[in-house]
């Protein structure tokens, strides 16, 4: 699975640790979602998907081998 | 939910009282009802932040203790002469430290960190297990199989501390790498 939290938290302007205080975890999960060490749950995925206001299809995306 | 009916049935009908499927219903809501704390990706069964501190001076009261014992074995001391004071005082108190050290929340709990917890948890019983079967098959008289077992009383808790405050270390360190 696949995500662009880095290209949202751009769009949005708001650091990790920002990102991480908004979701209720800690900064370095934020860290290893981003670069795909770590798969969520669906929970912490769809409060993501809340804080930037998109559906979560938009987030995180199957890829081929998933 | 199938499965516990019959289970239920099963037990009303061996031992023909109601005391088992109510019991039964409670484990049931306990089951059902228990899993919502996963939803707000909480570990439950933890001790608050503070008792990693209170588990690292507990540990560290019980070295003095073993050092006195060790280097006064000849002296008349009130603990080398209680053996059951003795014990107490330092299996229990390096026991509880560890408990305390290795269940304690981290300061941000997060579900990543249970996973991690998870992890180092089920390679530490793993681990120890097969250490312990390993040194037990080539252990040659009894008072090393006695000195094995004991040992095995900390052994699994080390590994697992080692373990997770290992995976918690390289966690912190790759986001130093990756700071943004």
């Amino acid at each position: 699975m696949k995500n662009n939290i880095r290209v949202e938290r751009a769009i949005k302007n708001i650091t990790q640790a920002e990102l991480a205080g908004l979701v209720g975890v800690s900064r370095q999960t934020i860290n290893t979602i981003e670069s795909n060490r770590y798969v969520p749950s669906t929970v912490l995925a769809l409060k993501i998907a809340r804080v930037f206001e998109k559906p979560i299809e938009a987030i995180f995306m199957l890829e081929e081998g998933d | 939910m199938k499965g516990f009916n019959e289970c239920r049935n099963y037990l009303d009908k061996t031992f023909g009282n109601n005391f088992l499927s109510k019991t039964f219903d409670i484990c049931k809501v306990y089951f059902t009802f228990g899993k919502l704390n996963f939803t707000i990706m909480k570990t439950r069964f933890l001790f608050p932040y503070w008792c990693k501190y209170l588990g690292v001076v507990l540990f560290v009261i019980h070295v003095p203790i073993v050092l006195l014992k060790k280097s006064s074995d000849t002296l008349h001391s009130d603990i080398a002469q209680n053996p059951h004071l003795y014990l107490i005082l330092t299996t229990l108190l390096m026991l509880t430290g560890l408990v305390l050290f290795a269940f304690s929340k981290e300061r941000i709990e997060d579900e990543q960190i249970a996973q991690l917890r998870m992890d180092s948890l089920q390679w530490a019983v793993y681990s120890s297990y097969i250490l312990l079967i390993l040194s037990l098959a080539i252990a040659s008289n009894k008072a090393d199989l006695e000195d094995l077992v004991h040992m095995h009383v900390w052994v699994p808790l080390f590994i697992f501390i080692i373990l997770f405050r290992w995976k918690m270390f390289r966690n912190n360190r790759l986001i130093k790498d990756d700071a943004l």
